[in-house]
């Protein structure tokens, strides 16, 4: 009770996932007293990223069901005709959790492993170079082996998403970061390589126009096939002709109408219009000039991945808001909401009661009668430490694959590596993403047994050593065939699993969530499908117009140049004595 | 990539709320010095351009923007500092018994590589004031204790020793500027360039 936050807004945000975070910003940028509560200690809820360390509390938490003691209805504060409605959990947390170690707790000691190697190796023993002795020779050869103590105790260099995405360069939140000028408080790489798995290989899909010329996997007919069916799609506009007939046709249709080779088909398919075998043909145009239009700003594929992982972007608008006068409090859980008539007055959180015009709620705190049914879909979520990349080029690469499965959705993989922040020197993170058919193992199952060594590692037998390999693949096509492969030469250079989490949780993107709300409450959907955050942005700009229909929803934020200057003509020094009370 | 790359120092400012985190900055850059206390709105950070023993280097200098207040800073907002400074009030001792939480909450939050010799400057502002209560034995006392960080007793308010203290900043930021080049191989950051008409970044690199 005795908290000096002020007891009156104009908005309270409950959540800071990222539409509640844009929505947040957004209201204090116009100038609105805004409150923004997370219960949790870090920012993002279930769009967080964390530290390998922060992961395994949260996967705890989430084990042991999170605890909400709901309040004593009768509380004084609720008024006469209010009703107090209790804050709910039931989408903060994540179901079938599954996790593994494919390496040992610990390394042997040196001297094992000496004598492991010795037994080993019948090779002659190695010769001293100029000084250095066997043992730090050994233990040179021991920092490319791992063990859980020693990703531990890295744990720190980890920012383990859990909900990955990327940003196409010309999308809604690109545009959005821009025109707001928020891009300032970000970071990104351009995403440098996208790859296909094609008659079990895997395989680098031309994209820019340099690489179509570029590439040695297609041949020079192709190539002018696919220029000109790229051109077709980023030309098309609705009055032509081009697609008349294939309105109600699948994409794949329409390729095939173009006699497309199967290499083709599978890029333009899978790859470019992100799109599968039953995706309609308009669908799937719309979505290649999506990929196309987003080519050739910052780099030579369409995409943007976050540095330090896309935790970040949530905080990147909580800054604006913060800077703009938003109240911020983590660690502070609101447990109920007060109801009148069909409004929303206020909620109640550690004994205070804050008053509010305006209520903005992540799904995960959403109290149940708000919710209705919701249907209970679901993401599959993997993550996955690796020694190495999935696919071995000559410098570190960030990497989208779309990994087809017949009939279904896709899986979405991410591979991202140490320059991006997200993972220590020697170690590549794998995330993948698909719809819940079943449970996270058994939908990613495909991708995981064709890309993915999945053996234990014993910590003493070192694999062929990332160094050599690069020389080993070419840089351009590499494809190695993986069937049947566990002895062949790709079988061995598949990266090894360190660490794989698995993990369900719900999505929620699909359902009109203002059904059970009073007027002035507005939920947020939590991570939804796409790969990108087009929906998120969608979202927080209609709740922000059905707030404030008449004000602009993120204007450009000025610099703080402009800013300071402005403050300082407005607010002369007046001199007195600096006795005045201060805020305690 | 031959050439020296342009030097952008990131400085965060940590220290309790009201013990002239804002005015410091202020004072500094914009020269100007307000008593009118209003908690920190619009604050954002401030950039300066400072000659460090003949190099030229901008000084990103990042406000808590108040998410301070309830011990609500992202780690967002500790990515990638090159300077941590840490400020109390000399008169207010509870601003100064902060400083251990602060100087905790950076080393855990940025997880600097090498936290025994991180840059932290400590300031003890309003200098100026008759009543002050934190001695300057005791403030020498504690950044002795921690490896003999730099000390200054400054005042936002006189601009006393302001100048002096983001200098230092400035040096000792740039000094520990290593783990950068560790990067230099890989591809370049990416900053979303504002209004892409008015400012070419020339950086782009447009693939088509
Ligand atoms: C991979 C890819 C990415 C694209 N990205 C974008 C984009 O980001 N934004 C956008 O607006 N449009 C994009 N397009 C569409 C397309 O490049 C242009 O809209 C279109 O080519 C017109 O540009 P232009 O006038 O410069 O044509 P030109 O470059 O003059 O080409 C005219 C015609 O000749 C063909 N052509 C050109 N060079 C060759 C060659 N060496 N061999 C064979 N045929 C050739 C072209 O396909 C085209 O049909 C992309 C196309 C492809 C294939
Ligand atoms: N006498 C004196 N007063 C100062 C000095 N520096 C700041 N003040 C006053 O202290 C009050 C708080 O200063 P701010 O700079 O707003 O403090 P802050 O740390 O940014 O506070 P938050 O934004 O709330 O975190 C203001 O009233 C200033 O005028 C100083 O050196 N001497
Ligand atoms: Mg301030």
């Amino acid at each position: 009770m005795e908290d000096d936050l002020p007891s009156k807004y104009e908005v309270i945000v409950i959540g800071t996932g990222m539409t509640e975070s844009i929505v947040a910003a957004a209201a204090s940028r116009i100038g609105k007293r805004v409150l923004h509560l997370d219960r949790n200690d870090y920012y993002g809820g279930m769009w967080a990223s964390f530290t390998f360390e922060a992961l395994q509390k949260w996967l705890d938490e989430c084990r042991n069901g999170k605890t909400s003691d709901s309040l004593k209805s009768s509380s004084p504060l609720v008024q006469d005709g209010e009703k107090s409605v209790n804050i709910g959990n039931q989408f903060s947390t994540v179901f079938n959790i599954e996790e593994k170690w494919f390496i040992p707790e610990k390394l042997p000691s040196i001297g094992n492993l000496q004598s492991a190697k010795n037994t080993q190796t019948e090779d002659s023993p190695k010769e001293i170079k100029d000084g250095q002795t066997e043992s730090e020779e050994i233990l040179k050869q021991n920092d490319k082996l791992w063990c859980q103590a020693k990703i531990k105790t890295l744990g720190r260099k980890f920012n383990l998403d859990l909900a990955p995405k990327l940003l196409f360069s010309r999308g809604t939140l690109v545009e959005l970061l821009i025109s707001s000028n928020i891009s300032r408080y970000a970071e990104f790489r351009c995403v440098n390589r996208i790859l296909t798995w094609q008659s079990d290989k895997l395989e680098t899909v031309p994209c820019s126009r340099a690489d179509v010329f570029a590439t040695k996997n297609v041949g020079l007919i192709e190539k002018r096939q696919l220029m000109q069916l790229l051109t077709l799609c980023v030309e098309y506009k609705p009055e032509g002709d081009e697609f008349k007939g294939f309105e109600d046709k699948t994409l794949k249709e329409y390729l095939e109408s173009k006699n497309l080779t199967e290499n083709l088909m599978h890029y333009v398919l899978y790859a470019i219009a992100m799109s599968n075998d039953t995706t309609p043909c308009m669908v799937g145009v719309e979505r290649t000039q999506r990929f196309l239009s987003s080519l050739g700003r910052y780099g030579n594929t369409p995409f943007l991945w976050p540095m330090y992982g896309t935790g970040e972007l949530p905080q990147c608008f909580c800054r604006l808001c913060a800077v703009f006068g938003g109240v911020y409090h983590l660690k502070r859980a609101a447990d109920s909401v007060i109801v009148a008539d069909t409004e929303c007055k206020a909620i109640l959180s550690d004994g205070s009661r804050l008053d509010c015009d305006h209520l903005v709620l992540g799904v995960a705190d959403a109290p149940p009668e708000f919710l209705g049914s919701v249907p209970k879909a679901g993401l599959s979520r993997g993550i996955f430490i690796l020694d190495r990349s999935i696919s071995i080029s000559d410098k570190e690469s960030l990497t989208l694959l779309q990994f087809p499965i017949k009939g279904k959705e896709p899986i979405t993989i991410i591979e991202a590596g140490p320059s991006t922040h997200v993972c220590p020197p020697g170690l590549y993170l794998l995330h993948m993403t698909t719809k819940q058919i079943e449970n996270a193992v058994q939908d990613l199952k495909p991708a995981v047994e064709a890309l993915l060594h999945t053996e234990y590692a014993d910590g003493i037998t070192s694999r062929i050593d990332t160094d050599t390999q690069s020389t080993q693949t070419t840089k351009e096509g590499d494809s190695v065939a993986s069937k049947g492969d566990s002895n062949t030469q790709y079988g061995l250079l598949k990266p090894q699993i360190l660490y794989a989490l698995y993990f369900n949780c719900p999505e929620t993107s699909g359902y009109d969530l203002s059904q059970n709300v009073p007027s002035n409450v507005h939920l947020c959907s939590g991570p939804d499908l796409e790969v990108d955050y087009e929906f998120a942005v969608k979202q927080a700009k209609s709740i922000f117009s059905k707030m404030y229909p008449d004000s602009e929803f993120l204007p450009r934020a000025p610099d703080p140049e402009e800013l300071s200057l402005e403050v300082d003509e407005a607010a002369g020094p007046p001199f007195q004595s600096s006795e005045e009370p201060k805020e305690e | 990539m031959a050439t020296r790359k342009k030097v952008l120092l990131k400085v965060i400012i940590l220290g309790d709320s009201s013990v002239g985190k804002t005015s410091l900055m202020n004072q500094y850059i914009n020269k100007k010095f307000t008593n009118q206390y209003k908690a920190t709105i619009g604050a954002d950070f401030l950039t300066k351009e400072v000659m460090v023993d003949d190099r030229i280097v901008t000084l990103q200098i990042w406000d808590t923007a108040g998410q301070e207040r309830f011990q609500s800073l992202g780690v967002a907002f500790y990515r990638g500092a090159d300077c941590c400074v840490l400020v109390f009030d000399v008169a207010s001792p509870g601003s100064f018994k902060s400083l251990d939480g602060w100087r905790d909450e950076f080393l855990i939050q940025a997880s600097p590589s090498n936290p025994d010799h991180f840059p932290f400057v400590v300031l003890g502002n309003k200098a100026d004031l008759e009543n002050r209560t934190v001695s300057t034995k005791r403030a020498q006392q504690w950044c002795q204790n921690k490896n003999g960080l730099p000390y200054f007793e400054t005042s936002a308010k006189e601009a006393t020793n302001v100048d002096q203290a983001f200098i230092t900043i400035a040096r000792n930021a740039l000094a520990q500027d290593t783990d950068v080049e560790l990067y230099n191989d890989f591809p370049e950051q990416i900053k979303l360039s504002g209004s892409t008409e008015n400012r070419s970044s020339g950086s782009d690199n447009c693939a088509c």
